[in-house]
């Protein structure tokens, strides 16, 4: 149909870009200027991409920057006594060695759910959490899991009396926030509230999990800076990848901003994994949750419940056309959190990149709307040059003690591939 | 064809036998068995258990082809068989067929061996739009296609009770518009085709069980479900314009589906195009899909024994995309044309100044808010008032555009197009009541004119009564009348045309002929009968032939043809013919609307089955085909044997109106405040942005609004709805605005919030009387 989605190419063109906003700080002064490879519009473009700022404030938890209910949610994010089997924690799914993501193309806690395991690194930049944003804060998201049947299989009282039961845990609500955790039959508006204090805890501990500074970033300071070495930053390959990904490849139309992600949701398109007709409704099947949820900004166990957050989530509307929607992932680390879409369906970088190269078993079921992509039939060069640019978005993870269990040794793995220097001004392999 | 929502079903039901299992669920009946062409019209089909076809032909009434292809009249065509459009079938348990006239509100009981027995069926002393049948036990279930409502009656249509069918809660449904029904183990499912959705009740009681649907084309939603039918344990859901049948249970849980769209006109094999029903033989083994849009029936059975059948998932459309579908309509004016698309709901604008016209924009789209469709059955182009007006029957609304154009040669400008204003089509259904004209109590307009003369204003036809409303400029009835009774009666009214100010002619699809009204008031002046025609469909008025004798060009929908008539007194003979059954360029399959275009002599028509519009001149020589693709013309050299294709020059821009001055663009001023006239001039609005001057990104903002009348300044005292969209994207905001009235014409929109950057256009609806008028601006957004 004529008047549906354009090619998002044609979006976009002409006039100052401005730094976009990633809520909460300014952007960092000047940015990478033009010059040589890096022309007017590729500068423009990246300038949208600075390196992440500080963590934004969330004035809807009100322990969100407490150094000890920080500590209380590392606690319990390896505790794998909250759920029904007492086998799955968090970091079941989110662990901390596969850059806080899930190998497994499913996640598998209690039993086996419908998509993969998004990571948690950065998630606290995000407005909308999970791929369909089911929930709109990072502490509202955190206590979904321990009720739902295939992840912890729990409820929220059996929650709380293994917090009670445990002195260090109760020890460390006490200190935390100032109270006891309620008992058994403390009645649903206590067990209710103190559940949100344990999404609380959990969130000012997710807000530590940041991927930190990236060779892309670091090139993006030095160049902004004028620094004549700043490309050195990064390799030949990588530097192409980047002007691909700002420039004939578009990547950057949704995965714009610090984050890599514009956390809006689109239909691109991602068949299921086994073929056939999508059944995963995505953002279509959400929104009224989301609306009416107690634990979202503007419910009753929210510190900031006519915010910014509250307003938006109050006034969000549905249509048809959020079917199968899902939300922007975050770009940074992603080459550590393989594999890639919402139910696992692409296994490597490689394959994503093809897939919006090739956009072979794209599915379109409405033949009169114009899909959101277009095929960009990049060269295998090209693709692996992409390939590179995503590895060249990786930090080394979250500082210690956050980067690991509670009391662990370092982690065995890296979290990342690693991103030796000898690679950078290297010739690429010919193809 | 019949635009979408005039389509009408049918629905089976054979209950009380026991039979094999149907396909489980997952299963589907995607096995294509046989095809029935050659069934003009087609609305409704059963299949019996030995192959049996009985189809529903509309105003050819209903014919039984028999597994050998031996044909037999079960019931005679209009005016023999005393039913003018023969809509929906249900097979009594007693062997008799019970035929819906959807036209006339009656239904006929049909045997074999026996005249039609006819009964009508009135509620409140008018009558009802059966538009699908359905037996359970003892009772028949009638779908009112006006009043939504399911009308419950004994085997012999005496009615005994009403069940009203409820729209849905959330959002802001349309008023449902029923279009099927079927029955089966204790539960009703009915099609509303106007929220796409189907609902689940209880035969005993008829409460709301369930119901399924958004518009959409993935699992679970629906673009235009029509037709009903039960294969004993399952329901079958005819989803017209996502061309595939869906299996749903009685809790309306799908189990699978089946069909693709045919990618070429006429492609069958188990593709799928614009089916209106489904129904199922009595042991669940067969089903028959009636798509009038080919003239066929394609029987299909159980997948095979592989395992569940996976439907085929459709990839990509080709980069060069889908060629448009238009409907029925079509409307000529000047040198621009106006056709609809209802797949897309969206209108598609043509200018006729190149040899072969050029699409210069497309609007639209769904949805619900001001200046998206639920969908279009007519249309009419004012070119010298830059209007094209829009009739949406689901929205109930006239909905008024003008174009934005530059004075240049022509050319593709996908943000030519404006909502003006809306005017609610309450006053008309009014009219009805307080003037009681007959027919059924709802208002389904199929064509409309802007009427000629000094009192401008429009004429309409309803295909309810059916009935004729002139309209005054802003569509308010000013007088109607019934086009019932010997001298005047129309059995099924397809279009309109004025000749003049003060005469309107109809065409009786049924009737075969073209009766004429004087307008005001309907008195009848005389009827047109022209040989020859088979199913006719529109009608244009030419300019008086050289022997002085009246001449009016008409579409033959079933002789897929273009006739030229001439017409004196009660003398009417068809002086020229054009086209012919086919698909290549200047043949027709099922020629629908036509208009006449003076400035180039030429005639235009919708080439309905082909996906196209060609022209022909006013001696019917077919000139071109065009549309979304590929265009065609006649070639100058008398030796070249077949159509050649258009070389594609665009002529200079000569005669062409710049219009800009009309919709001007807002102005920024000093103060903040940007400023610009509403669409239709009779407003002023104001607005400044809080935090401004640019809205931020990703963040809720507030507008601020002012609205004064143009001239006097005065205060606006009405209300203010506020939306944006994004045009390129075909969405708008994901979140509600709230708008408050400060004072008397000042107006703060809260909550608004633009989430991705890029062009966006704001739109400040005032509203005025059940309608609204527009008045827009535009941010880009980095």
């Amino acid at each position: 149909m004529r008047r549906s989605v354009a090619p998002l190419a044609r979006i976009g063109a002409g006039g100052a870009i401005a730094v976009a906003l990633s809520a909460g700080i300014g952007p960092p002064p000047g940015a990478p200027r033009a010059g040589a490879w890096l022309d007017e519009d590729l500068a423009r473009r990246v300038a949208r991409n600075p390196p992440l700022g500080a963590v934004p404030a969330d004035p809807t938890n009100r322990f969100a920057d407490s150094a000890s209910a920080a500590e209380l949610g590392h606690l319990l994010f390896f505790d794998a006594r909250l759920s029904a089997s007492g086998t799955v924690s968090c970091a079941t799914c989110h662990d901390p060695a596969r850059g806080f993501s899930d190998p497994r193309p499913l996640a598998v806690g209690e039993g086996t759910g419908p998509r993969h395991s998004m990571t948690v690194l950065n998630a606290a930049h995000q407005r909308w959490l999970t791929w369909d944003g089911r929930a709109d804060t990072l502490w509202g998201q955190a206590v979904q899991p321990f009720e739902t049947v295939h992840e912890m299989g729990s409820t929220r009282a059996k929650v709380l009396a293994t917090v009670r039961g445990d002195p260090a845990l109760r020890g460390r609500w006490r200190t935390a926030f100032g109270e006891d955790v309620p008992p058994a039959d403390a009645g649903q508006a206590a067990v209710d509230a103190a559940f949100a204090l344990v999404g609380k805890a959990l969130a000012a501990y997710e807000r530590k999990l940041t991927s930190g500074p990236s060779a892309y970033d670091r090139w993006w300071t030095r160049r902004a800076a004028g620094d004549a070495g700043a490309d050195g930053e990064l390799s030949d390959a990588e530097r192409r990848g980047l002007a691909l990904f700002f420039g004939k490849a578009n990547c950057f139309q949704c995965h714009h901003g610090a984050l890599f992600s514009d956390g809006e949701f689109h239909n691109i398109g991602m068949p299921p994994r086994d073929g056939g007709m999508p059944t995963d409704a995505g953002r279509y099947a959400v929104v009224e949750r989301v609306r009416d949820d107690p634990f979202n900004a503007a419910g009753p166990h929210s510190d900031d419940r006519d915010g910014t957050q509250a307003r938006i989530s109050r006034s969000l509307v549905n249509g048809p056309d959020r079917w199968g929607e899902f939300r922007t992932p975050s770009l940074r680390n992603a080459a550590a959190t393989a594999p890639y879409m919402h139910a696992g369906q692409k296994a490597t970088l490689a394959e994503v990149v093809r897939f919006y190269s090739t956009l072979e078993g794209a599915t379109q079921l409405d033949h009169h709307r114009e899909s959101v992509l277009r095929k960009l039939d990049l060269s295998e060069r090209e693709q692996a040059d992409l390939v590179a640019f995503l590895g060249a978005l990786s930090g080394p993870g979250p500082a210690a003690p956050w980067d690991r269990a509670p009391g662990a040794a370092p982690p065995a793995a890296a979290h990342v591939p690693a991103h030796p220097p000898t690679d950078r001004n290297a010739a690429p392999p010919s193809r | 064809m019949f635009p979408a929502i005039a389509a009408v079903s049918a629905a089976l039901v054979a209950t009380t036998l026991a039979h094999p299992a149907p396909p489980a669920p997952g299963r589907g009946y995607g096995l294509p068995l046989r095809t029935i062409d050659g069934l003009d019209d087609v609305r409704a089909a059963l299949v019996a258990d030995d192959g049996t076809v009985t189809a529903a032909l509309g105003p050819g009434g209903v014919v039984r082809v028999a597994r050998d292809g031996t044909r037999t009249q079960l019931l005679p065509a209009w005016p023999l068989g005393r039913v003018a459009e023969a809509g929906a079938l249900a097979e009594l348990p007693d062997g008799r067929v019970a035929v819906a006239d959807t036209a006339r509100g009656g239904i006929a009981f049909v045997r074999p061996d026996a005249g039609p027995t006819l009964v009508e069926l009135r509620i409140g002393g008018r009558p009802i739009r059966p538009v699908g049948l359905a037996v359970l036990g003892e009772r028949l279930f009638v779908a009112d296609g006006s009043v939504p409502r399911i009308v419950v009656c004994d085997l012999g249509a005496s009615v005994q009770a009403m069940w009203d069918v409820q729209p849905p809660e959330v959002g802001a449904p349309l008023v449902p518009l029923l279009a099927g029904i079927a029955a089966g183990d204790g539960t009703l499912l009915v099609s509303d085709c106007a929220n796409h959705r189907v609902i689940a009740l209880a035969a005993e009681t008829g409460a709301e069980i369930a119901a399924l649907g958004d518009r959409g084309a993935f699992p679970g939603m629906w673009q235009t479900p029509l037709g009903l039918g039960w294969d004993g344990s399952a329901f079958l859901v005819t989803d017209q314009l996502n061309h595939r049948v869906v299996r749903v249970d009685r809790e309306c849980k799908v189990l699978d589906q089946w069909g693709m769209h045919a990618v070429r006109p006429r492609e069958g094999n188990g593709r799928i195009h614009y089916p209106t029903v489904t129904n199922a033989s009595a042991d669940g083994q067969t089903v028959a899909v009636a798509e009038p849009f080919e003239r066929r029936v394609q029987l299909f059975g159980g997948a095979s024994d592989e395992g569940p059948s996976q439907p085929k998932v459709p990839g990509l459309p080709t980069v060069d995309g889908v060629a448009s579908h238009f409907s029925t309509a079509m409307a000529v004016d000047g040198r621009t044309m106006l056709v609809y698309e209802p797949e897309s709901a969206s209108a598609l604008v043509f200018d006729l100044r190149p040899e072969v016209p050029i699409h210069v924009t497309t609007f639209g789209g769904p949805g619900l808010r001001p200046g998206l469709l639920g969908q279009v059955t007519a249309l009419a182009v004012d070119e010298a008032a830059n209007r094209l007006h829009l009739v949406d029957p689901l929205r109930g609304r006239f909905i008024s555009f003008a174009l934005v154009r530059d004075g240049t040669a022509p050319h593709f400008d996908p943000f030519m197009a404006r909502l003006v204003r809306e005017v609610s089509m309450e006053a008309v259904e009014r009219f009805v009541t307080e003037l009681q004209l007959a027919g059924p109590a709802r208002v389904l307009p199929v064509d409309l004119r802007v009427r000629p003369g000094p009192d401008g204003g429009f004429v309409m036809l309803d295909a309810c009564g059916p009935r004729v409303f002139v309209l005054d400029r802003d569509f308010r009835p000013t007088s109607g009348f019934a086009l019932v009774g010997d001298d005047r009666g129309v059995a099924l009214a397809t279009q309109l045309a004025l000749p003049s100010a003060n005469e309107a002619m109809v065409v009786d699809m049924a009737g075969r002929c073209v009766r004429r009204f004087a307008i005001p008031g309907g008195a009848p002046l005389g009827t047109i009968v022209p040989e020859g025609l088979v199913r006719p469909f529109g009608i244009a008025p030419l300019p008086a032939g050289a022997d002085g004798r009246a001449r009016i060009a008409m579409t033959d929908a079933g002789g897929d043809r273009v006739a030229v008539v001439a017409a004196s007194g009660d003398e009417a003979v068809v002086v020229a013919s054009g086209g012919s059954n086919g698909s290549k360029p200047s043949e027709l399959w099922e020629p629908a609307g036509i208009a006449w275009c003076p400035a180039d002599g030429r005639l235009y028509v919708t080439d309905h089955g082909n996906h196209r519009v060609q022209s022909f001149d006013a001696d019917a020589r077919w000139a071109s085909s065009f549309g979304i693709g590929r265009a065609f013309v006649r070639p100058k050299d008398p030796q070249a044997t077949g159509p050649v294709p258009a070389s594609g020059s665009v002529p200079a821009a000569s005669g062409a109106a710049d219009t800009r001055q009309q919709l001007p663009q807002p102005v920024a001023g000093a103060d903040g405040w940007t400023q610009v006239p509403s669409n239709d001039g009779h407003w002023t609005v104001r607005w400044r942005f809080d935090p401004g001057p640019k809205p931020p990104l990703r963040d809720p903002f507030a507008i601020d609004i002012e609205v004064r009348r143009a001239g006097d300044a005065a205060a606006y005292e009405g209300g203010l709805v506020a939306d944006a969209a994004m045009p390129q994207h075909g969405h708008g905001m994901n979140v509600a605005p709230t708008v408050t009235r400060v004072a008397p014409g000042r107006f703060r929109a809260e909550g608004m919030l633009f989430h991705m950057p890029g062009y966006w256009e704001l739109y400040f609806d005032l509203l005025q009387g059940g309608g609204v008028e527009r008045a827009q601006g535009a941010v880009t957004l980095e």
